[in-house]
Parts: structure tokens; C-alpha cells; sequence
């Protein structure tokens, strides 16, 4: 018998830090990307947003490499903004290709300049950011 | 040569009436070269210096929200097509170059209509300036 499905803020918990290998096919795909989008931006408002021009821009290139071909460095630095609040950052992006970026940058974030406490201290306001952006989640067509 | 780089200028900038290019197979290198010329031509007249990131943002936010529809060109992509144009390396490297050159485009047709670059001689002067960018470039 499978256990019960998690909630938010014990599915935020699973990307702050990121740890990989986690079996979540039998969570609510909705709310695991809820989850990923609220530890998003909870890290990108924290540790990104003060970054400066050329420091942000290298960290979009490794965090595309990462994944060489999914999606393009430009991407990654779109996502960012669209975390930031920028509602135009996004145009014209293709978001299956969009996907992978919340957990790619946790990653890198991870192994670079985001401790494992600190990653643990932005599970509150991930958590509050995953219950906001939760409901609109309800329109993405699928 | 010169005749049909500057009918593909025309139509890349927009010009009253002029027809919808329709490239042949040997012309693509040629095309190439002049839209990038195009947008170096574009840009020199725009900015007096390198520009900035921010610089780069306020024009590519100007000819979204006043020149062409703005689901047709990403404000992030817009704005490091431009900074790559000054040599900024590796920040449109994984892009198409189609998908680049589709943008400069765009971006060209707007610098020419915020610069309030009208039909007729100062357009055409416009395109001179292209194709001297594009022989000097022959030249090396």
C-alpha cells in the first residue's frame, strides 16, 4: 500500500534542497508543480534577484548545460523574471521546453551558493508562494 | 545584386507597397549578410554607445509595445539579440540562427520607425548604407 499523497509544503520540502531520485508519480502533478514553482521563486527572489547582470547571465548558461538542448540559456533568464513578477517575460516561450528549468537551477543553485540550510529556510515562503500560484494551476491545458 | 538586397530591405523595413520578398536558394548567404548589416546599419544609429542591459531592455520593451505585435517577439531574446549585435558572446549561441535573424529583423523595422526614417529618400539612403556595410564586409 502507497503511501497517502504529500502536501505542499512536504513536496516543497523535496526541492529545498532538490533531492533527486524521488518517486512522485503517485502525487498530484499539480501540486508537485506548485511545489517546484514556489521553491522557484522563493530561491530566485532571494539568491537571484541580487545578483548582478553578468553573474545572472553566466548562471542561466550553467544551469542550460545542465541539460544541453532542452532549452536555451535565454529561457532560463525568462523564468527567472516571470518569478520575479515580469508578466511578459514569457511571451512566446515554449513552456514543455520551460519545464525542467525550477529543478535545473535548484540543482545548480545547490551546488553553488544555495546551503543546505539556507535552501531549508526558504521552505516557509516557498510553501506561501505554492499555495498562491496553486489555483491558476487548475487552467494550464494538459 | 545590390537589386534584390534592396528589395528584401524594402520589405524587411516595411516600406509602403513594397512586395513580399520571396528568396531564391543562392540568395540566402547574400540575405544573410544584409540583415545583419541591416541591424548593424540600425543600431549605430540608434545608440551613440555600446549599450547597456537596461538600454538594450528599453528598446526592445519600445518596439514591442509600439511597433510590432508583441507576441511575436520575447522581450528577454529581443534584449540579448541586441547586446549580441556589440559582441556580447554566448548569449544567443543555442538559439536557431533563423530565429536570430527573424528578430534582428524585426528589431531593424522598429529602430527605422522609432528614428522616424520615412519612405523615400532617406529610406533609400538607408539602404546605400546597407550595402556599403555589405561591400566593405566583402572587401574585409
Amino acid at each position: 500500500m502507497s503511501n497517502p499523497p504529500r502536501d505542499l509544503a512536504e513536496l516543497v520540502s523535496l526541492f529545498l534542497p532538490v533531492k533527486f531520485g524521488e518517486d512522485l508519480s503517485h502525487e498530484n502533478e499539480l501540486d508537485v508543480l506548485a511545489a517546484s514553482l514556489g521553491a522557484f521563486t522563493a530561491a530566485v527572489t532571494t539568491k537571484i534577484t541580487p545578483m548582478s547582470w553578468s553573474e545572472r547571465t553566466d548562471l542561466c548558461r550553467r544551469v542550460a548545460a545542465r541539460v544541453d538542448g532542452e532549452f536555451a540559456a535565454w529561457m532560463v533568464e525568462a523564468a527567472f523574471r516571470s518569478a520575479e513578477g515580469d508578466q511578459e517575460a514569457l511571451v512566446g516561450a515554449d513552456p514543455q521546453k520551460l519545464a525542467g528549468i525550477p529543478v535545473e537551477t535548484l540543482a545548480v543553485l545547490g551546488t553553488e551558493s544555495l546551503s543546505r540550510d539556507e535552501a531549508e529556510a526558504l521552505r516557509a515562503p516557498a510553501v506561501e508562494h505554492a499555495r498562491a500560484l496553486r489555483p491558476a494551476l487548475e487552467n494550464i491545458p494538459r | 545584386m545590390s537589386d534584390s538586397v534592396k528589395k528584401f530591405l524594402r520589405w524587411t523595413l516595411g516600406v509602403e507597397g513594397a512586395p513580399k520578398f520571396e528568396p531564391t536558394a543562392e540568395d540566402v548567404k547574400t540575405l544573410m549578410a544584409a540583415g545583419i548589416s541591416l541591424f548593424a546599419v540600425t543600431l549605430d544609429k540608434y545608440f551613440d554607445d555600446d549599450p547597456t542591459p537596461a538600454q538594450a531592455a528599453e528598446l526592445a520593451t519600445k518596439v514591442r509595445q509600439t511597433w510590432v505585435q508583441p507576441e511575436g517577439l520575447n522581450p528577454v531574446l529581443a534584449e540579448r539579440v541586441i547586446l549580441n549585435a556589440y559582441g556580447d558572446e554566448d548569449l544567443v549561441d543555442d538559439v536557431p540562427r533563423t530565429e536570430v535573424a527573424r528578430i534582428e529583423h524585426i528589431l531593424s523595422y522598429g529602430i527605422r520607425r522609432e528614428l522616424k526614417i520615412e519612405d523615400g529618400p532617406a529610406l533609400e539612403a538607408l539602404l546605400d548604407e546597407v550595402i556599403a556595410v555589405m561591400n566593405g564586409q566583402v572587401k574585409g
